[in-house]
Parts: structure tokens; sequence; C-alpha cells
């Protein structure tokens, strides 16, 4: 799927990041929402355009290592692995007992996580609704 | 008057006697004494204005771009890279801070006066200071009925194991509990210093400039001469005009982070303290589910504290985040992660701070040009926070939690009191454990001890006779508890001592 409106990655980090996206929150389980009207990595981009220069490459460092990292001990990129390669493989960065390694995708995770959840289907479909204990 | 980008359309130009860099609590503080005095004063904001109309209408995420520095990811670098949010708006870090106040410990004080020198600043010396500032932010203890299910059953925990506890005092008028207070207050009930100290400066003569960034201080003869800057497109960041103030006197208050490095990096002659002895008051948080609901995003998120163990340096305070910003951090990914945001009205958090007293750190200026902190975190205050993510653990498990996540990596969730101890018998590394940190102080102490001190008793730099720091950065050590009211006091009495020395200042 092409976005246009997107404003720092090109299609081809956005289709990487969208895979990651749906290896962090799948589609299906506990809740579903139609992963038509909710694009978190849409979301992220928009959100992220005001990061510094070095921040976005920082950025896109992570993403095309995790990208192409596997392509060493598994021989494929992450786009060309199956749902459950994927996730077992980010679960590994995940839950690494290497410490720079666990941040690094800590960073990725909670900005694609934070843009997932904080859109209101998603918010409706996990029944948050934030309210005042002392209405107006 | 009060100015935004918007209201600007040429090079802005001023000779006013004061400049403050910083509207925060230090800043704005200042500005309102000063200007009261009829001191002509001019006060340089980076960040913008924001009011509720514009913040309450922020989704969370949304606030941590706008109000924050650095999406409220401003980094410490160190074996454990601690996030420091700090605000960046009219206002300052009060805008998005949990409006929690104390006032400075009594033993520090006095630990100020015997170690670093600092003259006539005793707890008696200070209380007129304390109770002007407390009277002026409305201090108030957090109402029972806006507290919130997440203060309500930690009270309950730690009743049940007879452990010292209360509710907080909070700058607060008419709070709805809303749970926001980390993201601009959509009622204006916590009283941030723009909705003080600012207007009260401004119905004085002083004139606020929002989105101005101060770039290049001028030094001769051993005196601040010209401040040079850019007013900031608040949409894009680009510059649209240049600013350029030359003061009698300029008053620093962007911060324990930023006021050392706006020095550095214009290479003024400053003490080489300058900088260095950074405290951060690091923090974990500790969660728990719950049988019952909680919702703890409803009620006031740091509206409770437990202070059994204060006198070692442990603090427990209330913290809760809404779960855009909270799941990111504790659900793991996969269908684990809906799993969790489904039990989330189940979960209560609760934080631990420690006080830094042999960890430090350090500002300077990175190879970006940008604030490059580092932080060493002393085994000594790690065994400190271990101990207080015990305590938590235990307080909950008092309350009825099924089970608590310390937050540690390696160490699953405790499921009974009894796995509390393995925080004691296995080896924790100090990258095992996720912290955050919310108070910055001490890059430019203050004291007449001039070998390790910044600026003197009131805030002057040392050997520059007209340049003031007013922020937390003039705080020896830590205080072991959150820092509004002390800094505020401090740039009260410190305003004070400048129009006192009117004559000499601006002659």
């Amino acid at each position: 799927m092409a976005v246009k409106e997107l404003k720092v990655f090109d299609q081809k980090t956005y289709n990487i990041v969208r895979a990651i996206a749906d290896t962090i929150i799948p589609p299906g389980g506990a809740f579903d929402v139609d992963p038509k009207a909710v694009d978190p990595v849409l979301l992220l981009d928009n959100y992220i355009d005001s990061l510094s220069t070095l921040q976005l490459k920082a950025i896109r460092a992570i993403i095309s290592t995790i990208e192409y990292a596997p392509m060493v001990t598994r021989l494929r990129r992450f786009t060309k692995m199956s749902p459950g390669q994927r996730l077992r493989y980010l679960q590994g960065w995940e839950n690494s007992r290497i410490f720079s390694k666990r941040n690094i995708f800590l960073l990725l995770k909670m900005l694609i996580m934070m843009s997932y959840y904080s859109d209101d289907a998603v918010a409706e479909a996990i029944q948050y609704h934030p309210e005042c204990l002392i209405k107006d | 008057m009060l100015f935004t980008y918007n209201d600007i359309t040429r090079d802005v130009v001023e000779t006013p006697d004061v400049c403050i860099i910083g509207s925060g609590a230090g800043g704005a503080v200042m500005a309102d004494v000063l200007s009261s005095a009829g001191l002509d004063v001019v006060v340089l904001e980076e960040g913008g204005y924001y009011t509720k109309d514009r913040y309450s209408t922020y989704k969370p995420a949304v606030a941590m771009k706008i109000l924050y520095r650095d999406y409220g990811a401003t980094v410490a670098f160190g074996k454990n890279p601690i996030i420091l949010p700090l605000g960046k708006a009219v206002g300052g870090t009060t805008v998005i801070n949990s409006g929690t106040c104390f006032r400075t410990p009594d033993n520090i004080l006095r630990d100020w006066a015997e170690r670093f020198g600092v003259q006539n600043a005793s707890p008696r010396e200070m209380e007129p200071f304390f109770e002007q500032v407390e009277k002026k932010i409305n201090v108030t203890p957090v109402s029972p009925e806006v507290l919130g299910k997440n203060g309500l059953v930690f009270k309950r925990g730690a009743d049940a194991l007879g452990m010292s506890n209360g509710m907080l005092r909070h700058n607060m008028i008419n709070c709805h509990g809303c749970g926001r207070c980390a993201f601009g207050c959509p009622h204006d009930a916590k009283q941030a210093v723009h909705l003080n100290f600012i207007p009260s400066a401004l119905e004085h003569g002083a004139r606020v400039y929002a989105n101005a960034r101060a770039e290049v201080i001028t030094l001769e003869s051993g005196r601040v001469t010209k401040i040079q800057g850019s007013i900031l497109n608040e949409k894009t960041g680009n510059k649209l005009y240049n600013l350029s103030i030359a003061p009698k006197v300029l008053v620093l208050a962007a911060g324990a982070i930023y006021s050392p490095y706006i020095l550095q990096k214009n290479a003024i002659p400053a003490s080489p303290e300058l900088g260095r002895n950074l405290t951060i008051h690091p923090a974990v948080r500790v969660t728990a589910m719950f049988d019952e609901i909680i919702q703890g995003y409803k009620g006031v998120p740091q509206g409770s504290y437990v202070d059994a163990y204060a006198s070692e340096g442990i603090m427990l305070e209330g913290i809760f985040v809404p779960p855009e910003i909270g799941l990111p951090i504790l659900a793991p990914i996969g269908q684990e992660s809906k799993e969790a945001a489904r039990r989330y009205d189940h979960l209560a958090a609760y934080g631990v701070m420690v006080s830094d007293k042999n960890s430090a750190g350090r500002v300077k200026v990175g190879i970006d040009k940008r604030p490059f902190i580092t932080y060493h975190f002393d085994p000594y205050d790690f065994k400190k926070l271990i101990k207080g993510i015990a305590l938590a653990s235990e307080i909950f498990f008092a309350a009825g939690a099924t089970t608590v996540n310390p937050g540690i990596f390696g160490i699953g969730e405790f499921t009974g009191p009894d796995d509390v101890a393995q925080l004691f018998t296995k080896k924790i590394p100090i990258t095992s454990v996720e912290m955050m940190a919310f108070h910055p102080l001490g890059t430019a102490r203050m004291g007449e001890a001039r070998d390790h001190t910044v600026v003197n008793s009131y805030g002057k730099v040392h050997d520059i006779g007209n340049l003031f720091i007013s922020d937390g950065s003039i705080f020896p050590t830590s205080l072991g508890v959150n820092p509004q009211v002390t800094i505020m006091s401090f740039a009260l009495r410190n305003a004070q001592h400048i129009v006192d020395n009117k004559g000499t200042l601006f002659a």
C-alpha cells in the first residue's frame, strides 16, 4: 500500500516499520480494530517529524538494522520472514541479555505502541475512557 | 506584555534592566519580584505559550511532543541510560510536573550551610519565603475525593504494614482529579507559574517573549553585555527573527541542564565545577495487578506518599500514566500486548525515588552542540533503590495485589510477598532496572566555599558582576523531595537580594 501522507519515512522504510508494527501488535487476539482504520506507522511518521536530523538518522539506523541483521544468521531479511519467525526474532531483541540491544528495541517499540494506543479506535477497543473524578 | 512568534514581525532589540532566560519555577518568580520593584524586565522562553484551551485538547503523546524537550525523552547516559523529562513552555516544567510541593528539608539546609558555606538560608530564615510561595501557588493537601484508587490501594497497603504515609501537598485550586498533571492540567487547577507569577510580572510591566531562544552571551570586562538569539516558528522550529538584548543584569533560569550548557557553550569563565555534580533523584516504577478495578488514570497520579524510609533517602510517591504511555514500557510484544491492554484497568503503579548521595552526573556540550548528560549511578544508591522496590512490592501485596512487577529485567513478576526476598539474594546489575528521573539539580552549586561552588549564596556567579542563576542548578545536593517549592523560594529570596542591592547592580 502506497502511503502519500508520509513526512519522514520513505515507502520502503514505511513497509519495514509496518511489518515490525504488525509483529509487535498483531491482528486478532484480545481485541481487534480495523487495520485499515488504524495505521500506527503513519501516526509515528507524523509524530517524529520534529526530531533532529541526528535523532532521525538513529531511528532509521535501528530500522535498517532490524531489517538486515537477520541476513547474517537466517539468510533473509526481516520483511521476508513468516509472521512466527518475525515474532521470535523481535522477542530476541526484546529479551536480549545485551543491554544496549534491548534498549534500542525498546525505543522503537515505545514509539510504535504509543502511536497505536493513542488512536481513538484502539482506546475504545480497550475501553479506555479517561474521565475526571469530579465532573464539571 | 507576552509575545509569541505570532505577535512578532521584526527583529527584537531590548535594553532592559534585567534579562531572564527561562520562565519556569526560578525565572517566573524572579520576573515577578524584580518587575514589582520597578525594574524593567525581559523574559526569554524557548518554548511556546500554552493555555488550558490548547493543552486540554492534546492527547498525552502529543503533549509530550509539544510541552516537553526531546519528546519527554531527554537522556542521561551512563551504565544505564536514564530518561529525564524536562518542560519547554512558558511556565517551564511547572506546566508538566506532578504539582507535588515539599519545603526544603531542614537537614538539607543545615548541610548546605556547613559544607558549602551557604549563608542566610537556615530553616528559620527560609520560612517566610516558603510561606510566601505556598500562598501564591496555593499549596494544599490532595483531597481524598480526587486521589483516585491507585493512591488509595497503596495507602491501604502501607496502613496494613504500619508504614508512615500521607497525602502529598500540591499547588492546586479546585482539582478535578483528571489524571493529566503531566500533560498540562485541563482545568488549570494546578497552579503552574504561568498562572500566577508570570501574570503578576506582566502586570508589573515585564515583557515575556515565548518562542525566543537565547544563543550567544557576550561578556566584556567581567560583565555580561549582550544576549543574542532567535525568535522561532513554533510549528517548524525555523528562525524567524533575530533577538538582541543588552541588560544590566542577566539571570539564567533555564534549569540544571540548560543553564550550565548555555554558559559552557559560550565559554563563560565560570568555576570548573560548572556542569558537574548533577543530581537527578533517580526513580523506578513498581506495578501490580489487582482483581479489583483500579483505573489509575482517574485521579491525581501523584497524590500520596510513603515516607517510612525517608531518613534513608527513600521516598515512595504515587505515579500513573495513561495506557498509551504505560503500555509501551510494560507490555510485551505480540498478542500478550493486547492482553496487557485489556487488563490495564486492573493495574496499579507507584514510584520509588532515592536521593543521590554518592551518585553524580555532568552536563557538557555534546558533539552535536546539544547538551550531553552523563550520570554515574553509585552502587550504594542502587542498593537503596532495590530496597525501595522491595518496600513498594510488599505494600502492594499487603493491599491485596495478585502479582507485582518490580520492573527489573531478568526478575519476573512476584506472585506473593515471599518472592520479594530474591531482590536481596540475586545479583541485580544496574543495567537491568529501567529508570527515570525528574529532578535535575546541582550543576552550578551555591555557597561561599569558592573552590567547589559556582555561584555565591544568592545565586551570583563568582567573579562575574552581573550574572545570576536562579533554578535547580544552584542547589548543592539532592533534596530527596520534589524541588519546585525550593526553587521558587530561593528565587524569591535571591530576587529580594538583587532588589536590596539595586544601587550597586544597576548603577
